[in-house]
């Protein structure tokens, strides 16, 4: 479980981002955090992540994968060897998740692209190996920075699809922040940040 | 590229052109004088002992200031961080005058011309990593963070490879500056060493050898250049093998 609890953030300027912030967050659950720019929706996520510091107490219970705003793939390794950082980082087998990686390619109509480097390839393309890059650790728990930001169209509803498949069949929390309208429907609880 | 290659052969051409017919035979031997005593020089025993002990220095202090460039570089923000500014400074000493220091305090130590060297040559592998630092991509550094709280992991496959660029860079001209600094302090401490023999042939006026050892070091120079070089550019190409 993802606990929550009093969460305040605030920067530099003494702005309070986050004020008595609390959430909980089952595995199996699909949570929505919606809100404009800059209500501190990253930021959250960054607190859960352990990357800002912060007042307050948050616990994860279980591993925690994070999908990026922007991809995060490493420029002198390959799409494959970039799949496979967070593996070699939490000292998983790499061979034994191979397969795992490509079937989740396959699904994403982005095999062909796994020698390549992130240079050479699209940006629609790297935000779904971004979401490989996240899943491929089958993590506890996942959560995703406008995962489908630079996605559009058919291509949109597909992924949006999968993300929801993916988190129901492996039963993985989700914690799925946007701006964009989303169907409310697909989440079990809904955070409107204001 | 090529076009450049030949008016350098061409201008080296011309030079010794001027210098073999011209009349210097007063003040210095001819070039072909030189090439004799180089192609006999690189036969003899002596010239072997005396390269391996100079290369051995060169290696040894480029390994040394390696190690503590980026130990510093790492650690600037600590209490260790007071050790660099001190190193910093004596970068504006002339190899010359830190040699002659350190033997007025340590005497005639065969082990001077290391530290020398490897006094010298530090900020520049400081400089480079620094940069490096500076020029970290935080995003993948987050990246790392989310994996592992092990910070030797994150070192090893998210942060060196983005310093090892810079460092590699740093170690180039840090090397290049090695082997001038060395033979300036093995002309005041050693009795052995490239710096020895031209220190030794400078007293008894023998200038053919003078030069010809000169020429030698020159070439040495280039060529453990283009192996640093080399070894850069095979490190960054290998450095993902273990993806494979």
């Amino acid at each position: 479980m993802i606990i929550i609890k009093n969460l305040n953030k605030k920067y530099k300027k003494d702005e309070l981002v986050l004020k008595d912030f609390n959430l909980n967050v089952k595995k199996n659950e699909r949570v929505l955090v919606k809100g404009n720019s800059g209500v501190g929706k990253t930021t959250l996520l960054k607190c859960i992540a352990g990357l800002e510091d912060y007042d307050g107490e948050i616990t994860v219970d279980g591993s925690l994968a994070y999908i990026f705003q922007e991809n995060r793939f490493m420029p002198w390794l390959t799409i494959k060897q970039c799949l496979m950082l967070p593996l070699k980082m939490k000292n998983m087998d790499t061979k034994q998740y191979e397969d795992s990686i490509i079937k989740m390619c396959k699904d994403l109509e982005v095999y062909e692209h796994l020698d390549k480097y992130p240079e050479e390839v699209s940006g629609g393309q790297l935000q779904r190996l971004s979401l490989v890059q996240g899943l491929v650790i089958e993590p506890d728990y996942i959560i995703m920075d406008e995962p489908l930001k630079s996605v559009e169209g058919p291509l949109y509803t597909k992924l949006y699809q999968y993300i929801l498949n993916w988190s129901k069949n492996n039963k993985v929390g989700l914690i799925y922040v946007t701006h964009e309208q989303v169907n409310e429907k697909d989440f079990d609880n809904i955070i409107n940040m204001t | 590229m090529k076009k450049q290659n030949i008016l350098l052969i061409f201008f080296i051409f011309v030079l010794l052109v001027i210098w073999q017919f011209g009349d210097f035979s007063f003040i210095m031997s001819t070039p072909l004088d030189i090439i004799i005593f180089i192609f006999n020089f690189l036969q003899t025993k002596m010239f072997w002992i005396n390269f391996f002990r100079t290369f051995f220095r060169v290696v040894v202090s480029c390994i040394i200031a390696l190690v503590l460039g980026i130990i510093l570089t790492l650690t600037k923000n600590t209490m260790v961080g007071f050790m660099y500014k001190f190193i910093y400074g004596t970068q504006f000493i002339s190899a010359a005058v830190l040699t002659i220091l350190f033997i007025v305090i340590f005497g005639l130590n065969p082990m001077i011309p290391i530290w020398v060297v490897t006094i010298v040559i530090i900020p520049n592998i400081y400089v480079a990593t620094e940069i490096g630092l500076k020029n970290l991509r935080t995003d993948l550094v987050e990246f790392g963070k989310v994996y592992s709280n092990n910070k030797i992991k994150l070192f090893r496959y998210i942060i060196l490879p983005q310093l090892v660029p810079y460092i590699m860079t740093g170690f180039i001209r840090a090397h290049a500056i090695a082997w001038k600094v060395i033979i300036t302090a093995e002309l005041f401490v050693v009795s052995k060493g490239l710096g020895y023999l031209l220190n030794n042939y400078f007293r008894l006026m023998q200038f053919d050898k003078l030069f010809g050892i000169t020429i030698i070091i020159v070439c040495v120079g280039l060529v453990s250049d283009s192996i640093v070089r080399k070894i850069k550019k095979v490190y960054i190409r290998d450095y993902n093998k273990e993806f494979k």
